[in-house]
C-alpha cells in the first residue's frame, strides 16, 4: 500500500535555504528579480533557482498580505517549510525541513536576524554602510554558527546549553560572578557574561590598536527597549559556563516574550515588543579572549572612547580570568564522553533560564530518535494547551512521559525492549509506571518532580 | 475576508513573459480561475467571484509555478499565532483552498473541510471527478444561475457538515451512531424487508430501479438498516455522507419543535425558516437511555426516559410550509449541454416556483462505493430517496438502476487506462508499450464496450481508434508523450460517456405512488414510537448508568472502526435541550474538552502513537487504539505509519484513514479478520492514573458486547 509516510528525521539537511530580499529594488516591470536578492544561502544555488524561490515567495507573501492584512509568518510546502519575516520592503525567509517544528523554524530565523542586527545595525543602514560582499560574509558566518551549534535538542527547545550542573564546581560559578561584579563597577558597563570552551573568533589584528592584548571593542546595536531595561533595572548576576561559543550569544532583538536576552547578565527576561522600542541604539561590546575563555561585556557606546575605563576593566579582571581559565581547564571533564550507561533518557528544560539538562548521546540511536520526535510533538502541544500538565504517549517501540509546570518541562523515556502489548487499555502496561520512575530516577540529576 | 471559506480553482502556470519577474504576477494574464463557497453572504454572485479571482490569482499562479519547477507546492499559510490560516490541497488538477480569518478553525479543521468538499463532489459527480476538464464544467457551469445552484448546494452541505462536526459526536469522530434499541431495530428491519423493499422491488411501478438498501434515521442516528440480498454492502464512510445529505435536506430542529403535536412532514413540503443556517437550533447528538446488555432492563429504562428528561411543550403551527431556502438544494444533475432545453425548462420552473422545489435534490443521484458480484466500482450511481416521516425521522431508500453494469465496465476501463498512464509516465515497464501484458485484455474489453455503444459515442470511438493506431502500430509507434495524450483523450471520452449516462440523463425512478406508500406504511408502523424515538435520539446512552461502576468517569467515546460505528453518552448542548450536565458553562466546558481530546488523539495517531494519557487541568483524558480478531482476542500492537502534516485527515469521511489502517495491519494477519477499536475517556483529575487505565480496560470490555448487535 502506498502510504505517504513522512520521511524519517535523519541526517538530511534541516536548514535548506535562507534569503534576504529587498522588494524596493524590484518595483518596475523591467526590474529583474535578481536585483532584489541581497543574500542567498546556500550560495551555490543556481541563479534560476534563487530567483524562482525569491520571486515566488515574495509574490505570495504580498498576495497573502493583501488578503489577510498581515503577512504570513509561516509558509508550508509538502517537503519544505519557510519562516517569513517582513519589515518594510525587506523580506527574510528561512527554509527548513518539514520535520523541524514550526516554532523552531521561526525561532532560528529570528535568531539569525537578531545576530545580524546586533553586529551590523538595522538592515537598511547596514546595506548602505557596507558592501553586499562584506555583509554576505557576515551572514555566512552567522549561519555557520547557528548550524554548528544546533543539536537535536536545540531544534526543539530554545536553550543555551545542556549541561549536567552537578558536574560543575560551584566555586567556579562564584569566581566568575565576582569577575563580572568587578567589571560592572566601571561606569559604562551594563551587562556581561563569561563563556568557556567556545571558539573565539579569529581576532582581526589591530596592529596599532591602543587596546590591551586579546581585547576588542565592537560596536553593536540594541533596541531602545532593550537598552532601557539594562539601564533601569538593578543588576542580578548570573554566569554562564561553559557552553555556547563566545562570539555570538547575543540575540538582542528578541521578539518572543519568552526568550531572555542571552547577553544579559541578569537572570531576568528582556522581552521587547517590535515597534517603537526597536529603534537601534549603538552600544559597545567589550570582548576579551583568553585561551578558551571569553569575557563579554555590554557597555555604553562611550566606553570606546574612554581609554582609562577600558584599561581599568582589563586590569581588574585579567588576573582572575587567568585563574579561572586554569581552574576550568583542570577541573572540567575533558569531553563528557558517553556517560555511564543508563536505563533511561531524559531532558529537563528550564523555560525561564532557557537551560537544558539531558543525558542523550551525541549521535542518537533509534530509541533516541523516538524520544526526540515525541518530545518535539509534546513540546508543541504544551505550547497550545496551557492547562496540560502531564502526558504519556506510546507506540509499538517506546513510551514517553512528559510533565510541565510554568517554569519547566521534563521528558522521560525508559530504554530497553518494550513489553509486548496490544494497545488495549491495560493497567499492567509499563507505560503507566513512567511517572513514578521519572520521579525516582531524576532526583539524582537535580530534577525534582515530586 | 469572511471568517471561513473554502473553494477551489484550477491553477494554470502563468506565462511570465520576458520580464524575468517571477514575483506576484501583477499585470500578468491570469488564466487560473478561483471560485468559492463562502460563508459570507454579503458579497455574492459575480462581484464576489471577481474580487476573489483578483485576490487569489497570484497565489494560484504561484502554486502552479512551484509545482512545475520544484515538484512541490504550498499546503499552508499561517500568520503569527495562527489567526489567519490558508490551507491548500490539490485534488487532481484542481486546487482547493480553505481560509479562516478569525482563529476559530485549526489547520486540521480546514484541511478536513477541503477533503469533505472533495468527497461531496465525488458523491455528486461520480467518476467525472477523474477528468479535470469535465469536473470543472460540472463545478463551474458557464451559466451564472446554474453555477449559483451548484455552489449553493455545496455551500449548504459544507455548512451542514461544519455544524454537525461542531455539535454531533458522531461527526466529530466520523463514525455512525446507532440508536440503541435492539428490539425495535429488529422489528424495523423486518418491516423494511417485507413491507418496503420487497414490495417495491416486485412492483411494476419501480421503473427499472431496484431498492438495494433502506434505512431509518432519527436525526443523525441510525435506527435500522436493511440491505437486499444481492446488494453490495454500504461502506460506513458512505453511510455517514448519506446521513449528512439527509441532515442537509431535513435539518434537525429543537426537541420542543419536533415533539409538538403536529402533522407529519409531507413529502416535499418542508418546514423551514428563510435562512436555513439560522433556523437550525440544532442538533441531534443528543441521546439517552442505556447500553445495558440486558434488553429487558433496557426497555423499561428507555420507556421511562421521556418522563424523566422531557416535558412536551405544545407549539403547533411553527412548521409552516415552504421557503426559498429549498432552492439551495437545487439539482446538480441534468445541467449538461446535451439537454439545454430541459435545463431551460427547469430554470423556468425554478423561477416560477421559487423556493418550492425540494424534489430538485430529492430524489438525488448519488455515487457510492459498491462491490458487486459483477465487479467493483468506487462510485456507482445510486438514487437516494429521502422520505421524511416526521421532523427528525426519515426513511431513506437507495436504488440502483438497470445500468449498473455499464458503470462497472466504465470503471474497469478507466482503471485500466489509469494503470497504463502510470506505466507510461514511469516508463518502467520493459519493452514496447504494446506488449504490456494487461493491454490485450484492456483492448478486448474496450473493443467490446465501444461496439456495444454502437455509434452512440462517436467521440469515444474516434479517440479509441486513434489510440489503437498509436500504440499497436508496428511500423511507427507513437512517442510516449503522444501515447499519454491519446490515453488522456480516451479517459476523457470515457468520463464523458459516464457523465452522459449518469449525470445528464434523468433516470428511471420509483413512482410517486410507491414512495407515498412506503412513507405512509412506515409512518403507521412508527407512529406510536415517534415521541419515544425523538427523545431517545437525544438520550441514546446516559452517563448515569455508568457512574456506579466507573466512579470519576465524566465521558467516553467508543468506536468500532471496522464497522465504522461509535457509542457515547449524549453531550448535546443546545439552546433548548440539555444533556445530563445541564446546559450551563459546565456542559459546554466538558464538550470542549471532549472535542479537544478528539483533536489531540488524532494528532498523535497521525504521528504513530496509539496510546495517549493527558492530565489537563482538573481532568484526566485518555485515548487508546487497538486491534482484535473476531473472537475478541487482542492482537499485538504494531508500528502505525507516521504521516506528514499535510496528509489526508485522520477519519472516515475523507480519505478513510481507518480503512487504510486496517488493510495495513491485516497484511500481517492474513488468516484472520482484524477489527480496530478506539476508546476515549475523560475522568476527573483526582482519579489516580492506574485507576483511569483500569476503568478504561473495564469499559472497553463492557462496551464490546452491544457494539456487536448486527446492523442487519
Amino acid at each position: 500500500m502506498a502510504w505517504p509516510a513522512a520521511p524519517e528525521p535523519g541526517p538530511a539537511p534541516w536548514w535548506n535555504y535562507f534569503f534576504l530580499y529587498d522588494g524596493s529594488k524590484v518595483k518596475e516591470e523591467g526590474d529583474p528579480t535578481s536585483a532584489g536578492i541581497c543574500y542567498f544561502y546556500p550560495p551555490q544555488t543556481l541563479p534560476d533557482q534563487q530567483e524562482l524561490l525569491c520571486g515566488q515567495i515574495a509574490g505570495v507573501v504580498h498576495c497573502m498580505t493583501e488578503i489577510s492584512g498581515v503577512p504570513p509568518s509561516l509558509i508550508r510546502l509538502r517537503k519544505l517549510k519557510f519562516a517569513v519575516v517582513v519589515e518594510g520592503d525587506y523580506l527574510w525567509v528561512l527554509g527548513c525541513a518539514v520535520e523541524l517544528p514550526d516554532v523552531s523554524c521561526r525561532r532560528f530565523l529570528e535568531q539569525l536576524i537578531s545576530l545580524f542586527t546586533f553586529y551590523n545595525g538595522p538592515v537598511h543602514h547596514a546595506y548602505v554602510a557596507f558592501s553586499q560582499e562584506e555583509l554576505s560574509r557576515q551572514w555566512d558566518r552567522y549561519i555557520e554558527h547557528i548550524q554548528k551549534n544546533t543539536s537535536d535538542l536545540h531544534k526543539i527547545f530554545n536553550s543555551l546549553w545542556n549541561l549536567d550542573k552537578t558536574k560543575v564546581d560551584p566555586l567556579l560559578l562564584l569566581k566568575a560572578a565576582l569577575i563580572l561584579q568587578t567589571c560592572q563597577r566601571s561606569p559604562h558597563v551594563l551587562a556581561g557574561c563569561i563563556l568557556y570552551k567556545g571558539f573565539p573568533r579569529t581576532s582581526i589584528a589591530f596592529a596599532d590598536s591602543p587596546l590591551p592584548q586579546g581585547v576588542r571593542i565592537i560596536p553593536v546595536f540594541l533596541t531602545e527597549g532593550e537598552v532601557s531595561v539594562l539601564r533601569d533595572f538593578p543588576v542580578e548576576w548570573m554566569t554562564s559556563l561553559p557552553g555556547d561559543p563566545a562570539e555570538n550569544v547575543h540575540c538582542p532583538r528578541s521578539k518572543e516574550s519568552d526568550r531572555p536576552l542571552q547577553v544579559d547578565s541578569r537572570g531576568a527576561h528582556i522581552s521587547v515588543e517590535s515597534g517603537e522600542q526597536c529603534k537601534p541604539v549603538k552600544m559597545s561590546l567589550y570582548v576579551h579572549c583568553l585561551k578558551g575563555l571569553v569575557l563579554s561585556l555590554l557597555a555604553e557606546d562611550d566606553l570606546r572612547e574612554d581609554q582609562s575605563s577600558i584599561e581599568d576593566v582589563y586590569h581588574s579582571s585579567l588576573a582572575s580570568l587567568n585563574g579561572l581559565e586554569v581552574h576550568l581547564r583542570e577541573t572540567l571533564p575533558k569531553d563528557s564522553l558517553s556517560p555511564a550507561k543508563t536505563t533511561y533518557s531524559f531532558t529537563h528544560y528550564d523555560c525561564v533560564q532557557n537551560v537544558l539538562t539531558a543525558n542523550l548521546p551525541q549521535t542518537p540511536g533509534p530509541l533516541d530518535r523516538h524520544f526526540l520526535r515525541a518530545a518535539a510533538l509534546i513540546h508543541s502541544n504544551f505550547n497550545q494547551l496551557p492547562t496540560a500538565s502531564e502526558v504519556i504517549i506510546r507506540n509499538a517501540s517506546t513510551a514517553v512521559y512528559a510533565c510541565r509546570n510554568p517554569v519547566q518541562e521534563t521528558y522521560f523515556q525508559q530504554l530497553g525492549a518494550p513489553l509486548r502489548n496490544s494497545g488495549v487499555p491495560n493497567p499492567h502496561d509499563s507505560a503507566f509506571t513512567l511517572p513514578s520512575k521519572a520521579k525516582q530516577k531524576l532526583l539524582k540529576h537535580g530534577v525534582n518532580l515530586l | 475576508m469572511p471568517p471561513s471559506s473554502a473553494g477551489c480553482g484550477r491553477p494554470t502556470p502563468g506565462r511570465w513573459g520576458g520580464t524575468g519577474r517571477r514575483g506576484c504576477g501583477c499585470g500578468e494574464e491570469v488564466r487560473g480561475r478561483a471560485w468559492t463557497l463562502t460563508r459570507e453572504r454579503v458579497l455574492q454572485g459575480p462581484a464576489l467571484e471577481d474580487s476573489l479571482n483578483t485576490l487569489f490569482a497570484p497565489l494560484i499562479i504561484s502554486c502552479a509555478a512551484l509545482l512545475e519547477k520544484l515538484a512541490d507546492t504550498y499546503t499552508c499559510f499561517a500568520t503569527e499565532h495562527g489567526r489567519h490560516l490558508h490551507v491548500l490541497h490539490m485534488f487532481g488538477d484542481c486546487l482547493y483552498i480553505a481560509v479562516n480569518g478569525d482563529g476559530t478553525e485549526s489547520e486540521d479543521d480546514l484541511r478536513r473541510t477541503l477533503f469533505v468538499l472533495r468527497r461531496l463532489v465525488e458523491a455528486h459527480c461520480g467518476l467525472v471527478t477523474l477528468d479535470s476538464h469535465l469536473i470543472r464544467k460540472e463545478l463551474r457551469p458557464a451559466d451564472s444561475e446554474q453555477r449559483e445552484h451548484v455552489w449553493s448546494l455545496l455551500r449548504g452541505l459544507l455548512e451542514t457538515y461544519s455544524h454537525l462536526r461542531e455539535e454531533d459526536q458522531s461527526f466529530a469522530v466520523e463514525a455512525v451512531e446507532r440508536l440503541i434499541h435492539p428490539q425495535l431495530c429488529e422489528q424495523c428491519i423486518e418491516f423494511l424487508e417485507r413491507q418496503v423493499v420487497q414490495h417495491i422491488n416486485t412492483s411494476p411501478e419501480r421503473g427499472g430501479d431496484e431498492v438495494g438498501h433502506a434505512f431509518l434515521l432519527v436525526h443523525t442516528k441510525l435506527l435500522a438498516f436493511y440491505s437486499s440480498r444481492n446488494a453490495s454492502s454500504i461502506r460506513p464512510a458512505d453511510l455517514l455522507i448519506l446521513i449528512l445529505l439527509v441532515q442537509d435536506l431535513y435539518p434537525s430542529q429543537s426537541a420542543e419543535e419536533e415533539l409538538s403535536p403536529q402533522k407529519p412532514v409531507a413529502g416535499k413540503v418542508l418546514s423551514q425558516g428563510p435562512e436555513r443556517s439560522e433556523s437550525i437550533p440544532m442538533s441531534g447528538p443528543g441521546s439517552h437511555g442505556t447500553a445495558e446488555k440486558d434488553s429487558d432492563d433496557q426497555d423499561t429504562d428507555d420507556l421511562s426516559m421521556p418522563e424523566v428528561y422531557y416535558t412536551p411543550e405544545p407549539s403547533p403551527g411553527r412548521h409552516s410550509t415552504g421557503s426559498e431556502s429549498w432552492s439551495e438544494g437545487a439539482e446538480i444533475l441534468g445541467t449538461g449541454e446535451a439537454d439545454a432545453a430541459d435545463v431551460q425548462m427547469a430554470e423556468d420552473l425554478l423561477q416560477t416556483l421559487g423556493p418550492l422545489v425540494p424534489e430538485a435534490s430529492n430524489p438525488r443521484r448519488i455515487f457510492l462505493d459498491a462491490n458487486l458480484r459483477e465487479g467493483y466500482c468506487p462510485l456507482l450511481p445510486h438514487t437516494m430517496y429521502c422520505l421524511p416521516l416526521w421532523p427528525g425521522i426519515s426513511l431513506i431508500l437507495l436504488t440502483k438502476g438497470p445500468t449498473t453494469q455499464v458503470a462497472i465496465t466504465l470503471y474497469q476501463l478507466l482503471d485500466g487506462f489509469l494503470v497504463l498512464e502510470r506505466k507510461l509516465e514511469e516508463g518502467l515497464e520493459a519493452g514496447a508499450p504494446r506488449s504490456y501484458p494487461f493491454l490485450a485484455e484492456l483492448r478486448q474489453r474496450m473493443d467490446k464496450f465501444v461496439k456495444k455503444l454502437s455509434g452512440q459515442a462517436i467521440q469515444l470511438q474516434n479517440s479509441w481508434v486513434e489510440f489503437k493506431s498509436k500504440i499497436f502500430s508496428r511500423s511507427e509507434p507513437g512517442s510516449s508523450l503522444e501515447l499519454l495524450q491519446a490515453v488522456a483523450n480516451v479517459k476523457r471520452q470515457l468520463c464523458s460517456v459516464y457523465r452522459q449516462l449518469f449525470l445528464a440523463s434523468t433516470s428511471h425512478s420509483l413512482s410517486q405512488g410507491l414512495r407515498d406508500r412506503a412513507q405512509k406504511l412506515m409512518r403507521e408502523k412508527l407512529l406510536d414510537w415517534r415521541d419515544f424515538l425523538l427523545v431517545k435520539s437525544r438520550r441514546n446512552i446516559t452517563m448515569v448508568s455508568y457512574l456506579e461502576d466507573f466512579p470519576g468517569l465524566v465521558h467516553f467515546i467508543y468506536v468500532d472502526r471496522t464497522a465504522g460505528q461509535m457509542m457515547a453518552p449524549s453531550l448535546s448542548v443546545t439552546e433548548k435541550s440539555s444533556s445530563e450536565l445541564g446546559k450551563g458553562p459546565l456542559a459546554t466546558f466538558i464538550k470542549r474538552k471532549v472535542w479537544s481530546l478528539i483533536t489531540l488523539a488524532r494528532r498523535y495517531l497521525q504521528k504513530g502513537y496509539t496510546t495517549l494519557m493527558l492530565q489537563d487541568g482538573d481532568y484526566c483524558c485518555s485515548y487508546f487504539l487497538w486491534f482484535e480478531n473476531e473472537l475478541g482476542y487482542k492482537l499485538e500492537v504494531m508500528e502505525v505509519p507516521v504521516l506528514s502534516d499535510d496528509s489526508a485527515p485522520i477519519g472516515m469521511l475523507a480519505g478513510d484513514y481507518y480503512r487504510k489502517l486496517l488493510r495495513y495491519y491485516s497484511k500481517n494477519h492474513q488468516a484472520e479478520v482484524v477489527k480496530c477499536y478506539e476508546l476515549l475517556t475523560v475522568h476527573l483529575g483526582i482519579i489516580p492514573s492506574e485507576l483511569v487505565v483500569q476503568q478504561a480496560c473495564d469499559l472497553a470490555r463492557r462496551l464490546w458486547e452491544p457494539s456487536r448487535i448486527p446492523l442487519l
